[in-house]
């Protein structure tokens, strides 16, 4: 990571950000698709399928459709948070106007 | 009433009052404290924004709060017990908000609020943009879809003292008044006594502090609200999983429950002299049928005067309990007082979707009363996974916030912390909701009312009372910490984007009367707009949180990302698209009679509003005029050329 307390390179940090911007959207997109595609299925078949299905207690579509995805979503922001997002040094304050 | 429910009742009234009175006294302080804070400081950057020095601990916390508005402990909760378990896919789109709301625009965000010495967004808008048109037509849409969100926070607040402090005598007698004063007052004595006195206390009492104590009173009584909030959820968990009898019973006794249906009977007494009046939330036992035991509750109340021994056309709700819901059974009977009532020539109209069908709350799209094809069809599901994590980008409450923070590290460790705060919010939620209908059966008359109901029964049926004040707070603090954070950022646009701008040379204790006066103005118009207010929470905050996201979401993107953006873009990606966000909800007025949004092929009008903004953006910006090349190298340093030296 870089020394936040160097010169603020604005181009950089403007790049940079630009990265991590598109990380972030292609999470979003693949946790769409799980939890979306799983459960255009799962839980909207659920109804029909007589008794209700159950894991851990619960509807077995929100733990394989939502609990799952949720874990491991904070996992990945974690991850991103702690590895891939990069510090920057920051602009000093100017006063008002 | 028995003595020991009188007793039981007793108690939690009172401990409720400590509670709240223990905690306003609290907010106060702080307040006190934040405004001693203020002096030696410079004015408008102290008051709204607290320095830009918010720690990791300050900034997670009053996001978190902040976010975790009225809408996730009264409208969410009233919207899962109305719904069942659907509700996971409706707030699907939050198991990434935390990464996606924040991460995407927050670095860049604050990095060129600082560049600019921003305080507000239009401010942020018009000086990366180089033009006053785009500060005010942000301050505008900011200013209109904010304040419907603050009228929704108004509303939940005092529905929440109305339940919290519903068996304190002090209380009552200061309703019985209340009543008195403004019973012949048009249109103010249309709003019930109760409402209106809790509305006129939680109002004053938010505005006066948010006004003495500015951004940093609001950052700390976020903190202390967003703990508040933590533990009463846990605490919740914990007695309705114990007194439900286990996830796995909730489950299966949900599966087995159907809709209730609404409608009118004919009420008959015994022969009585005496008049007689049975309140709204009475329930009665219907004749038992092959395989349900129906019940009836009044949604209204019912008066039998001297002599009379039937009332006709009493407005009912029909609730049909599964025989094999043993633990629904028991807490349907527990509430009955009147044996000697009987209900007959029954008249009642099912859901649209769901009536009779066993399984509908453990699935999708689940039940509702208006809608053949469900609660939530699947293109709905697909619009709210997109309208969570960008809607929630494009807060300017937020962006405010975002602006705050004192440096990256603090961003970093700040996202991982709301991840984690969520997870152990909102999924709890929707489980201590969901045992709620199998708890507390019958409330989908006032389905708004449910938390704090929830949480009086599980404290009173636990044997600890007093613990119903901490556990109602939880709502009320998070009501708060949106209210505050809300009227700071309108009075914000309205002093620094609207007066600092016409009145340059102002001194700083001509702005400090400007912004006191205008966060109380805000709060006062709130107040008289909620006086009757519409039922669904929810409606107004999907509304005012989508207008803002269609007005802010690709404008301020692109405003942080594409260098190219012109102001003539900006100007019409905002008008666009919080224009279509108001006319798919004028639609759904006209054709369902009803504040309601026109969902055009089941999708969210917030997803065609972002597309009709991004395309109208992408249009003008090729012909009209660029932004001043400074400008352009300020905020996006040499993006044409080659790339400097890192």
């Amino acid at each position: 990571m870089k020394d936040a307390s160097s010169k603020p390179d604005i181009g950089a940090s403007y790049r940079q950000s630009k990265r991590e911007l598109f990380v972030m959207i292609g999470a979003w997109l693949v946790t769409g698709l799980w939890v979306l595609g799983y459960n255009s299925q799962a839980a909207y078949g659920a109804e029909t399928e007589g008794p209700v299905k159950m894991l851990f207690g619960l509807p077995r579509w929100t733990v394989i459709g939502w609990l799952l995805p949720l874990l491991l979503a904070n996992a990945f922001t974690i991850w991103f948070c702690l590895r891939f997002m990069q510090d920057e040094p920051m602009e000093e304050l100017p006063e008002d106007e | 009433m028995t003595g020991t429910e009188f007793i039981l009742a007793s108690s939690a009234g009172n401990a409720a009052l400590i509670s709240f009175a223990l905690y306003m006294v609290v907010v106060f302080v702080l307040a006190g404290l934040a405004n001693r804070e203020q002096s030696g400081k410079s004015f408008l950057n102290e008051y709204f924004l607290g320095s830009r020095n918010l720690g990791m601990w300050a900034f997670a916390f009053t996001y978190a709060a902040t976010s975790a508005s009225g809408g996730s402990f009264m409208g969410f909760p009233s919207l899962i017990y109305t719904h069942g378990w659907v509700m996971a896919l409706w707030i699907g789109g939050y198991i990434i908000v935390p990464l996606v709301a924040i991460g995407l625009i927050a670095k860049r965000l604050n990095q060129v609020a600082r560049k600019s010495g921003s305080i507000t967004v239009p401010e942020l808008l018009r000086k990366r943009l180089g033009s006053d048109t785009v500060g005010t037509v942000a301050t505008v849409l900011l200013v209109f879809f904010q304040f419907f969100f603050l009228l929704a926070q108004f509303k939940a607040g005092a529905k929440i003292m109305t339940t919290l402090l519903g068996d304190v005598a002090v209380y009552q007698s200061a309703v019985a008044l209340v009543d008195q004063f403004t019973a012949p007052i048009p249109w103010v004595g249309a709003a019930e006594a109760d409402y209106l006195l809790c509305l006129l206390v939680f109002a004053v009492s938010v505005v006066a502090y948010t006004a003495w104590g500015g951004f940093r009173a609001v950052v700390w009584t976020d903190m202390m609200q967003g703990v508040i909030m933590g533990l009463g959820v846990v605490i919740l968990l914990g007695l309705a999983l114990t007194q439900v009898g286990g996830l796995g019973k909730a489950t299966e006794e949900l599966s087995r429950q159907v809709p209730p249906r609404d409608g009118n009977a004919t009420l008959i007494r015994p022969e009585s002299v005496e008049p007689m009046t049975l309140a709204k939330g009475v329930w009665l036992e219907l004749p038992t049928e092959s395989k349900r035991q129906p019940f009836i509750r009044l949604t209204q109340p019912v008066t039998f005067q001297a002599g009379q021994s039937a009332v006709t056309n009493v407005s009912v709700m029909e609730v049909r309990t599964s025989l094999q819901n043993e633990r629904e059974l028991k807490a349907i009977r527990a509430q009955i007082t009147e044996s000697d009532i009987n209900a007959t020539a029954l008249s009642v109209k099912g859901y649209d979707y769901g009536d009779d069908k066993p399984g509908v709350y453990v699935s999708a799209p689940g039940p509702k009363d208006s809608s053949a094809t469900g609660f939530l069809p699947i293109m709905l599901a697909v619009s709210f996974f997109c309208f969570w994590p960008f809607a929630g980008a494009a807060q300017p409450s937020y962006m405010a916030r975002q602006m705050a923070f004192k440096d990256i590290p603090t961003l970093r460790h700040s996202i991982i912390f709301v991840a984690l705060y969520f997870s152990l919010i909102y999924f709890p939620l929707i489980i201590i909701f969901t045992c709620g209908r199998v708890l507390l059966p019958g409330w989908e008359m006032d389905a708004d009312r449910v938390m704090p109901e929830m949480a009086t029964f599980l404290t009173s049926e636990a044997g600890v009372p007093w613990l119903a004040g901490l556990l109602v707070a939880a709502p009320f603090a998070a009501v708060m910490s949106s209210v505050d954070s809300f009227l700071l950022l309108v009075s914000g646009s309205v002093v620094r984007d609207v007066y600092h701008r016409k009145n340059p040379t102002a001194s700083e204790a001509q702005m400090k009367k400007v912004t006191y006066w205008t966060t109380v103005g805000v709060g006062a118009l709130a107040m008289l707009a909620m006086l009757n207010p519409p039922q669904f929470l929810q409606d107004l905050i999907v509304f005012g949180s989508g207008g803002l996201g269609a007005s802010f979401l690709m404008p301020v993107i692109l405003t942080l990302y594409w260098p190219k953006l012109t102001p003539r873009a900006t100007v019409a990606g905002m008008l666009s698209g919080g224009g279509t966000m108001a006319l798919f909800y004028l639609i759904g007025y006209l054709l369902n009679g009803k504040f309601s949004a026109y969902e055009l092929f089941s999708l969210h009008p917030f997803i065609w509003s972002v597309l009709v903004s991004a395309l109208v953006m992408m249009a003008v910006a090729r012909g009209s005029k660029p932004v001043d090349a400074d400008l352009v190298e300020k905020y996006f340093g040499n993006v044409g050329g080659k790339p400097e030296s890192e």
